[in-house]
């Protein structure tokens, strides 16, 4: 090879060759969706009963990590013929020519594969099953049957996207116990509004990638509705764990503004000046404002969740 | 002359290009090799001090 480059000829490679660079296959396993899974896995850990060495612990979030990559890298490889109509993913690996379909399948199926069993032999194995369960979940159920079918695709992916805080919870304690139920339902509900939020000002990718989401499907209108519905059924929610005695008040003081806050945006999502059918006539202004102020919910959430345990624990508060 | 179905061929700058993102490549995997036998070192470790042994 060096030869050819020495002779300062061409070389017969172009076709054949892997073109792809690290961040490649960093970009395969959809970084920026780790980071919430990352999180909610911490924190379904962190708040569990029991004890866990650290550095477990650590190896743990890192199997949730890279199993929700996984699924995300397959994900990719099953949505390459969308990816590559949608302004936003034109440029993924696969559409862009960068990785072949079938290198980024083997990766996937290798990393779940790889990432199931490390959970299971460094905590144990019902740890294992539920991240499996979540991968096949979001490959199977999510990916290939059901997100090209249904305006209710967010919903159904927002499960997928919930099971971290269980998976954490069951590293530490080896069951599942209510509060990572309540937390699975949290960030179930949580999904929808958040999508549905960004999608109001963002979905003309899915309309040209025939995606059915919400928006086109059902139309602006009946978005702002959706919205308004999950947030309604996502603030009593946040309180339960302090209602059941599960946190305490710092967590309570928390999930009681921050559900008042969010149902405060989708109000204003709901009533926004908009036209016959649904589209706004502010620039969606408050469409964006509740997606912003979504992330802040949920990370809001946890954290105080998190920090009204360790609180407890050093036995500051009750 | 080249063939009619000669393979497509790189310009010297693209191979030195094709080089650099294997050689990058390469680095990444022995980094990533090293860093596995050293976390199921740790994790040997860590789970023979939390049982005891």
């Amino acid at each position: 090879m060096s030869d050819l480059i020495e002779r300062g000829a061409t070389a017969p490679l172009a076709v054949s060759a892997d073109w792809s660079e690290l961040r490649d296959w960093i970009a395969l396993l959809k970084p920026r969706v780790m980071t919430l899974v990352v999180f909610t896995g911490a924190v379904g850990l962190a708040v569990a009963p029991g004890h866990i060495h650290p550095l477990l612990g650590a190896v743990a979030i890192l199997c949730i990590a890279l199993g929700a990559g996984a699924a995300g890298c397959i994900n990719m490889w099953y949505d390459r013929d969308i990816d590559a109509v949608m302004r936003r993913t034109i440029r993924r690996p696969i559409p862009a020519g960068r990785i072949a379909p079938e290198a980024a399948l083997a990766f996937g199926v290798f990393l779940s594969g790889f990432s199931v069993v490390l959970m299971g032999l460094v905590t144990n194995w019902v740890a294992g099953a539920w991240l499996a369960g979540s991968i096949l979940y979001y490959v199977f159920i999510y990916t290939m049957w059901l997100k090209r079918r249904t305006p209710q695709n967010i919903v159904i992916g927002g499960a997928a996207g919930a099971f971290p805080p269980i998976i954490g919870w069951v590293a530490v304690t080896g069951g599942v116990d209510v509060l990572p139920l309540i937390l699975f339902a949290i960030v179930f509900f949580w999904t929808p509004p958040h999508f549905w939020s960004l999608s109001l000002w963002a979905h003309d990718d899915y309309q040209r990638a025939g995606v059915p989401m919400l928006p086109v499907v059902s139309g602006a209108r009946e978005t702002r509705r959706q919205i308004m519905l999950y947030t309604v059924l996502l603030a009593p929610l946040g309180l339960l764990p302090t209602l059941l005695g599960l946190a305490g008040w710092v967590y309570g003081a928390f999930a009681l503004s921050l559900g008042a806050g969010f149902l405060f945006h989708a109000w204003r999502v709901l009533r926004e000046p908009q036209d016959a059918a649904g589209v706004s006539l502010a620039g969606d202004t408050a469409a964006r404002a509740a997606f912003r102020f979504s992330l802040l919910h949920l990370a809001g959430l946890f954290t105080a969740l998190t920090l009204d345990h360790w609180l407890r624990a050093a036995g500051m508060i009750h | 002359m080249p063939a009619e179905n000669a393979p497509p061929t790189m310009t010297k700058e693209e191979e030195a290009a094709f080089l650099r993102r294997r050689r990058g490549r390469n680095i990444a995997l022995i980094v990533v090799l090293i860093g596995l036998v050293v976390l199921f070192y740790m994790i040997t470790m860590a789970k023979l001090t939390s049982s005891g042994g």
